[in-house]
């Protein structure tokens, strides 16, 4: 394993150039260019407010200082979701639509994916600068617990690479994925509390812990970390932290040993 | 399999590439599906055949050698240099390569469309393996390289393909490597950049950086080749000097085209025949000097072609003409009766005409034989026996190597100006 980050480490400059390339390609020859990828956000949050916060009359929890927003609310776990959500759409595809490159000349095909999410992880940076901005002149006091959202954003790249090495891995032999992908992201997102509380939830249903049960879904417990540290401005609940950062490291050494078996193999295949 | 970095390890081991015992297998799927159903319902991916690509290769190549690769195609070419590339990975057996490799199997594969030439400059060099410093220093050297100053900020996708390829090519020799690997490229663009590639490739190689090249263009080989290898079937059939093994492998190829022209019925020859047949060539035989029939020759050597020819009518002033061509097609010479002033009269019955060359000049290698017979005014063919035979010029180590011809000549040392 060493070997490998060793090796990505030499390729880096490849790494950083092909997200400089992803980010220059997407917004060429658009007039407004990156701020693209801060108005999709604004205009789902508006969207979701209206269905959700006016017609639905979903209400948004209140935090210890007596504040609430459904916006708010929304966004501070719709920006992560979008960005896992994203990451993982993109680079599905990302190692077959390269078979141009992989039949060619030889670099360590983790970088495709890698560089997709890492893409998609500058326009969340940039979205959260945003996030920030809307959370101080509500008066959030945010930045109280703001040192834990490190850890939480490591944490959830690290489940994001590991699940969009491995989606990529699999569309080379199986090209449903890259279809199949979509319909997974739609019921994940709405098995993670992005335009619903948590607390909504029953407790227990039928005898079934159903809250402990969903609070597996990693990307239920990032979400929950997340609203913490943003929305409550509280300590985000670390064992919930810890058990997502396992997994995460799981996920990424599935990742990592399908590729060392599998990638030799990818110029024969895609 | 291990690829070593350290140019200290390619100096102490005498060869830089050293392949043992490579076996490469294909599946060759009879219908690609991937879908999942399929997978479900068959419980297996695909009915696909086995194909062994590579069989058992071994062979190392020492620093500053260049090393061709000849055989026809799917003999396994280009799988091996995608092996070495490390793009492809063998089923069976290692290899170790010494120092930096850059393969240029495609230009400007990695090209993004919308991206400019300056930004593909950078994106590509990465690809290949630069860092952002040395793209930096030799950025100058590419653009001047590919000649796109003016177009250097417009987006590759406006870029003509002599562009695109140039721009390729330029990024892909500006890694310099310590081992080069090519397929092919000198078969594209146009003469002034094929001219320009093989500059640099001669550079390159006399700068003693290792080359492998994999080339249907046997002329190319013969030229910029040390050493060869004539892959068959994923098998090595010869290892040795570049221009032995070329003529080796033309040799069975011809072998092979007369069989199969053979095989059709009795016409044992290849090429074609046309003509009225008022008068016909019924054999063309290949002597030396002494009149001994022989279809091997050496450079230097007496030539003399019989034409025996019967006429079934008189015939008036016929033309009878030869040509020698080159496996490869290339015309060498084309001459006849009558440009030579030899005026035949007319000619009856059965009879002979004689095509002597006192030394031939022919370098080695496998050459094509037509003879005809024409009227006067060399339109109308009694009887054309086009690429029907070939001779061989076999190397005799005394003749010269390159080009087509031995011509006859003297050196002098003239210290001032005469």
């Amino acid at each position: 394993m060493l070997e490998k980050v060793r090796e990505l480490y030499k390729y880096r400059e490849l790494l950083a150039n092909l997200v400089k390339r992803e980010l220059k390609v997407k917004y060429k020859r658009s007039v407004l260019g990156f701020f693209w990828s801060l108005l999709n956000p604004l205009f789902t949050m508006l969207v979701f407010t209206f269905v959700f916060a006016f017609v639905l009359r979903i209400p948004p929890p209140e935090n210890a200082w007596g504040l609430s927003s459904f916006p708010m609310f929304l966004l501070c776990a719709l920006l992560p979701w979008n960005f896992f959500s994203l990451s993982l759409g993109s680079s599905v595809g990302s190692i077959v639509g390269n078979s141009n490159l992989i039949r060619k000349i030889y670099f360590p095909r983790e970088i495709l994916p890698t560089s997709l999410t890492l893409a998609n992880l500058i326009n969340f940076f940039l979205e959260c600068l945003v996030l920030f901005l809307f959370l101080a002149i509500l008066g959030y006091p945010f930045y109280l617990y703001l040192p834990f959202l490190l850890p939480i954003l490591f944490i959830e790249l690290l489940f994001v690479i590991g699940m969009a090495l491995i989606f990529s891995f699999l569309n080379v032999y199986f090209r449903d994925v890259e279809h199949f992908v979509g319909i997974i992201l739609m019921i994940w997102f709405y098995a993670t509390p992005v335009i619903y509380p948590f607390s909504m939830i029953p407790v227990e249903w039928r005898g079934l812990p159903i809250q402990s049960i969903l609070k597996l879904n990693p990307m239920t417990a990032l979400a929950l970390c997340y609203r913490d540290v943003l929305y409550f401005c509280r300590m985000p609940d670390l064992s919930l932290l810890l058990y997502t950062g396992l997994l995460s490291l799981v996920v990424l050494i599935v990742a990592y040993l399908l590729f060392k078996r599998y990638e030799p193999f990818f110029a024969e295949e895609v | 399999m291990k690829v070593l970095d350290s140019l200290a390890t390619s100096k102490k081991t005498s060869s830089v590439i050293d392949v043992q015992g490579v076996w490469k297998k294909f599946r060759i799927y009879h219908e690609r599906n991937q879908s999942l159903k399929e997978i479900i319902l068959r419980g297996k991916r695909a009915d696909y055949e086995e194909l062994w690509a590579l069989k058992d290769v071994s062979f190392s190549i020492p620093q500053g050698m260049t090393l061709g690769i000849v055989g026809e195609n799917g003999s396994g070419k280009s799988t091996l240099l995608k092996i070495l590339a490390r793009i492809l990975k063998p089923n069976k057996g290692s290899f170790v390569v010494n120092g930096k490799v850059s393969a240029l199997l495609e230009l400007g594969a990695g090209f993004h469309p919308e991206l400019t030439g300056r930004e593909n400059i950078y994106l590509n060099g990465s690809i290949l393996g630069l860092s952002q410093r040395e793209i930096r220093d030799r950025f100058d050297e590419i653009v001047e390289f590919s000649e796109l100053e003016r177009f250097i900020d417009t987006p590759v996708k406006s870029y003509s393909s002599g562009m695109y390829l140039r721009l390729g090519f330029a990024v892909a020799v500006s890694v310099d490597p310590d081992v080069l690997l090519i397929d092919e490229i000198l078969a594209v663009g146009d003469e002034a950049f094929q001219r320009k590639c093989s500059d640099k490739i001669f550079d390159f190689k006399n700068r003693g950086k290792t080359i492998v090249l994999v080339s249907h263009g046997l002329e190319a080989v013969r030229s910029i080749c040390d050493e060869a290898i004539w892959l068959h079937e994923g098998e090595i059939q010869a290892r040795d000097e570049a221009r032995k093994v070329v003529d080796l492998y033309l040799n069975k190829v011809n072998e092979e085209e007369q069989q199969r022209a053979g095989r059709g019925g009795e016409e044992q020859h290849l090429g074609t025949r046309v003509g009225s047949r008022e008068v016909e060539i019924t054999k063309v035989a290949f002597c030396d000097l002494d009149g001994k029939e022989r279809d091997c020759f050496q450079t230097g050597q007496g030539f003399v072609v019989r034409i025996y020819y019967r006429a079934h009518q008189s015939i008036d002033k016929p033309v009878f003409g030869v040509a020698i061509y080159r496996s490869d097609g290339t015309h060498v010479t084309g001459p006849n009766t009558r440009l030579h002033r030899l005026e035949i009269e007319t000619v009856s019955g059965e009879g002979c005409v004689e095509y002597v060359v006192d030394s031939l000049p022919l370098l080695p290698g496998t050459y094509l034989f037509s003879a005809a017979i024409y009227d006067y005014a060399c339109l109308h063919p009694y009887d054309h026996h086009e690429k029907m035979y070939t001779f061989r010029i076999l190397p005799s180590g005394e003749e010269e190597f390159y080009g087509v011809v031995q011509i006859p000549c003297a050196w002098r040392h003239v210290k001032e100006k005469p």
